[in-house]
């Protein structure tokens, strides 16, 4: 089916027409991988004009931002672009292709990126090692050891750098919303999973830095992606998910070296037996004794979770406190709660996850004594009572805020107690500017705090709906 | 830890061996095998002098688990020693075995110490309470070798029965010397890269040392 375009211009004033719009913009660094994720120059081998085939959707998301010339030898044009039948009748130089073909057109595409000196290559494509077809897998292999061509993937999502503006996710944008610019940077084994993790950044409004779905990893590996996030200025947390660690020596090395400067936060899968079964059929490897992972995960001195809310959580903690996190020594919570049993809960947890409740000093306990009625124990959890009220919640929070004695502390705030209302979000908006420690914020999630709840994370709040993910999150992040 | 199957080419050694090997670096009972001639002089002269308790193993490769094959007995009397040595006699050419193992007989926590060449990682180290404990409990925490001292104690924090480890109602174990064990055993592949797996099961900790009761070693040839 061939899309009808304007038949006066010849294919050749096309062609040009396409090559003189390219922006003159081409910033590519021999850094590590900014040939990737900087590239400016973008060939899609696969690009298709049919709606919501991957080909179709990557060449949308890629035309925003980047000039994109598209390669499909079986049709002339792609929404009203020259469609290659090559990329080597491209002329300009490429930075990146991104292949989308069938599994076994690769090799001779890749082969057709080498002759063309095409040096980064991010295969789509499915159907080599995981699907047991060890025989195409090798003689892709081949073809990029040939050319000497470093390639992601195959078998991914691909990639995203909200800094360079890339976006080379085969997710179409109305489905999948992008998170805004931030710190934290992604490298995931797998591509729903690291799709899903961005749709709920997107959600809770928390910025990313890059996103790297990376596959089979037939060359560049876990190592490659944690070596590049950790020089990148533009990153300072990473979370990765791995399902197996590639190279494990270079694993430990790099490791290390990392996650002294930034926090790494792992989620591993295919911990139990049945999980790495599954694994060996996802991604074409063994996941490996899970005990051996966490024992090494700590030697790294990386976090490791065991979901995928946990991935989020504590990623959000680092990314909200990042410079803070640097002055914090102990481990010392202080609870804030205008409901006993949830003080109570929080009280069991911090315990559970071998945190400590912390010790008001005496001088801050003499200030409080002032505003709380006679009857209230200013302890730790600290009930604010079912009277309280806005300036109450701000006294406490301030009194908290200024205690050496405290790192960290956690405020619960219930809106069942009738004498708060949305004014009370702007007094904790403050108190979280001022950056005197972090504030840990556990409200329910009902259809009146919906929108306080948003408006509490538009001004980079970080909160829990329960205090047990609360604590669990911020046990991985005072570790 | 599991024993994984080994290849026939790579050479295995055992209790005696293993133990002879482990002597140089490190606190192991002490032991003293007596073949078949011996066994049978103790028996007809009836005065051979030794500690009581002590322990008797049946030294053999052909067997697995000592204790389940009643090839081990802590004796406390002289009439118990020559009783359980005439018994063991019987059992070895059953076993093939090369003779009877006298060892110390130490008291305390069993703890295990594992080391094997992991396919990703190389070579892992892992340690926890032995015994009944390493197959009820799977509680062994892993790291690579070579680890540092705040390695083991990150691995120590990660047992559940870390307090066990540590000593109990008032005793207070030699920590500090299993720690020392542990580092030096996660340097051994270093020296020796064709050591594919070493187990030290047990090693017997208590408030006054840590000493090696039982290995296995198994190299690539």
């Amino acid at each position: 089916m061939k899309k009808k375009v304007n038949k006066t211009k010849p294919k050749t004033a096309r062609k040009r027409e396409i090559i003189e719009s390219k922006p003159e913009k081409v910033k590519i660094s021999k850094q590590g991988l900014d040939g990737f994720f900087k590239a400016e120059n973008l060939a899609l081998i696969g690009a298709s004009h049919e709606i919501n085939k991957i080909g179709n959707v990557l060449f949308k998301n890629l035309i925003k931002t980047k000039t994109v010339f598209p390669v499909n030898p079986n049709i002339d044009v792609i929404m009203n672009r020259h469609s290659f039948k090559s990329v080597l009748e491209i002329e300009d130089k490429i930075d990146m292709a991104i292949i989308a073909v069938k599994a076994e057109l690769v090799p001779e595409v890749v082969e057709q990126c080498g002759k063309k000196k095409i040096k980064n290559v991010l295969i789509i494509s499915s159907g080599f090692a995981e699907a047991g077809n060890e025989k195409l897998n090798e003689k892709l292999k081949n073809c990029l050891e040939k050319y000497d061509i470093k390639c992601i993937g195959p078998n991914c999502l691909g990639i995203y750098d909200a800094y360079s503006d890339l976006d080379a996710i085969f997710l179409t944008q109305q489905r999948l919303k992008r998170p805004t610019q931030g710190k934290i940077s992604f490298i995931s084994q797998s591509g729903a999973l690291g799709g899903a993790l961005l749709g709920t950044m997107a959600d809770r409004k928390i910025g990313i830095s890059k996103f790297v779905s990376y596959g089979n990893a037939i060359n560049l590996n876990e190592c490659d992606y944690l070596e590049y996030l950790g020089n990148d200025p533009e990153t300072s947390v990473i979370c990765v998910y791995v399902e197996q660690i590639k190279d494990g020596k270079r694993f430990l090395e790099i490791g290390k070296k990392v996650a002294k400067e930034k926090p790494i936060i792992v989620l591993k899968g295919g911990m139990t037996e049945k999980g790495n079964k599954a694994a060996m059929s996802h991604t074409g490897s063994l996941a490996g004794d899970a005990r051996i992972y966490s024992g090494i995960l700590k030697q790294i001195g990386a976090i490791q979770v065991d979901n995928l809310e946990d991935l989020f959580s504590v990623a959000n903690l680092f990314d909200k406190f990042y410079e803070l996190k640097k002055k914090i020594k102990g481990k010392k919570i202080q609870v804030i709660t205008n409901g006993g049993g949830y003080g109570i809960i929080c009280a069991d947890q911090i315990e559970k996850n071998k945190l400590e409740l912390g010790e008001l000093s005496s001088a801050t306990v003499a200030k409080m004594k002032k505003f709380m009625p006679t009857f209230a124990n200013i302890g730790n959890p600290m009930d604010l009572m079912g009277d309280v009220t806005n300036e109450r919640y701000r006294l406490a929070l301030d009194a908290c805020l200024d205690d050496a004695n405290i790192d960290l502390v956690l405020l619960v705030v219930l809106y069942q107690t009738p004498l708060i209302n949305q004014d009370l979000v702007e007094i904790i908006s403050q108190a979280q500017k001022s950056m005197k420690k972090p504030i840990v914020i556990v409200m329910n999630n009902n259809e009146f705090e919906e929108s306080i709840k948003e408006t509490l994370e538009e001004k980079e709040a970080v909160v829990f709906e329960f205090p047990e993910d609360a604590v669990r999150a911020i046990q991985k992040f005072l570790r | 830890m599991k024993t994984k199957e080994v290849k026939s080419e790579n050479l295995v050694l055992t209790e005696f061996k293993a133990k002879e090997i482990l002597k140089k670096g490190f606190s192991v009972v002490k032991d003293d095998l007596l073949d078949e001639k011996q066994i049978k002089k103790i028996l007809l002269e009836k005065n051979y002098s030794v500690n009581f308790p002590v322990v008797l193993k049946i030294s053999s490769d052909a067997i697995v688990h000592k204790t389940e094959a009643g090839a081990v007995k802590v004796v406390y009397s002289k009439e118990d020693f020559l009783k359980t040595l005439e018994d063991f006699l019987k059992k070895m050419p059953k076993y093939k075995a090369r003779g009877i193992l006298l060892e110390e007989f130490v008291k305390g926590e069993e703890i295990i110490i594992g080391l094997k060449k992991d396919a990703t990682f190389g070579h892992v180290i892992g340690f926890g309470l032995g015994g009944i404990f390493v197959e009820t409990v799977k509680d062994i925490s892993f790291r690579a070798c070579p680890i540092e001292p705040e390695d083991f104690d990150s691995m120590l924090e990660d047992l559940k029965m870390k307090d066990l480890i540590l000593g109990t109602r008032g005793k207070k174990n030699k920590i500090e010397e299993l720690k020392k064990t542990v580092i030096e055993v996660s340097k051994l592949p270093i020296k020796n890269p064709r050591l594919l797996e070493l187990d030290i099961n047990p090693l017997i900790l208590n408030e006054k040392e840590c000493k090696i009761v039982d290995a296995r070693i198994v190299f690539e040839r």
